[in-house]
């Protein structure tokens, strides 16, 4: 049977590259995947969580965390196309002023 | 080696592996695919772990909505050509440093805490119990969450129009 520190190791890898991915690349629609992984590394420890004490208020929570994260993958994408059509790029690095 | 260890590492090597090619792709369309496979991967998770809804859920939501929500956001966006990582060395140096310390803290805190052990196996599947659950003890919760899918449609409608006008004056 498979423990639960192996999978706390491969979230902890998988919240790791997220991160990477947030920190490193600067185009919008990949920096949206990076936070996606992370949520889905926060995921994993949940369900691995409620599977090692035995209850199913983990999956509950887990449940919750993606109804959030489709919320925010749909506010974001429309952020996007508006900063394509605002300023014609989606380069985060180039959206400095965004005060209106 | 039994079979759920073997599983368990095919799975996990295929999750970092997605991960990992969407850091070093070019082509953002490609890293959208490869976010397909890491999905994959974590509700391949979530069976391995006897949380078959949730496994449901993750094919539903992530594969079917949400990676089709960002390739529509690459086919809007013409952000689907050649889309070179920056080049200037050190925003590659911080973001690798405070990515690998975040890893270290993690390694440290997994490792040398004593997890529980106990694996408790239910037998029948997840989605009775969970949809026992969401009725009953969080159905707050669960009305909250409708409600706030609810604005967020409404309120991702009225953002994509305001900002148009925006535009167009």
């Amino acid at each position: 049977m498979v423990s639960l520190t192996e999978y706390l190791v491969v979230a902890a890898l998988l919240f790791t590259i997220g991160l990477l991915i947030v920190l490193y690349r600067s185009n919008a629609i990949l920096v949206l995947i990076g936070i996606e992984l992370m949520l889905n590394a926060a995921n994993i420890n949940f369900v691995a969580f409620s599977q090692a004490l035995g209850g199913h208020a983990g999956q509950v929570f887990a449940v919750f965390v993606i109804v959030a994260a489709a919320a925010e993958a749909a506010v974001a994408i429309a952020i996007v196309v508006l900063l394509h059509q605002n300023l014609g790029t989606i380069d985060v690095e180039k959206a400095r002023y965004l005060n209106g | 080696m039994s079979a759920e260890r073997v599983a368990f590492y095919i799975i996990s090597a295929l999750i970092l592996g997605g991960a990992v090619a969407v850091l070093f792709s070019r082509i953002v369309i490609r890293a959208v695919v490869y976010l397909l496979v890491s999905l994959f991967g974590v509700a391949a998770l979530y069976i391995l772990l006897r949380a078959d809804f949730l496994a449901a859920v993750q094919v539903l939501v992530y594969i079917g909505g949400i990676t089709v929500l960002m390739v529509f956001g690459v086919m809007l966006t013409g952000a689907g050509r050649l889309d070179a990582p920056p080049s200037g060395s050190w925003k590659a140096f911080y973001a690798g440093v405070s990515s690998l310390a975040l890893l270290a803290l993690l390694g440290i805190v997994v490792g040398r805490t004593t997890w529980p052990t106990g694996g408790i196996l239910p037998e029948e599947g997840s989605t009775s119990i969970l949809g026992e659950l969401f009725l009953r003890q969080h159905v707050m919760a669960f009305e909250v969450a409708s409600v706030l899918l609810l604005v967020v449609l409404v309120g991702v409608a009225l953002f994509i129009r305001l900002g148009r006008r925006k535009v167009a004056v």
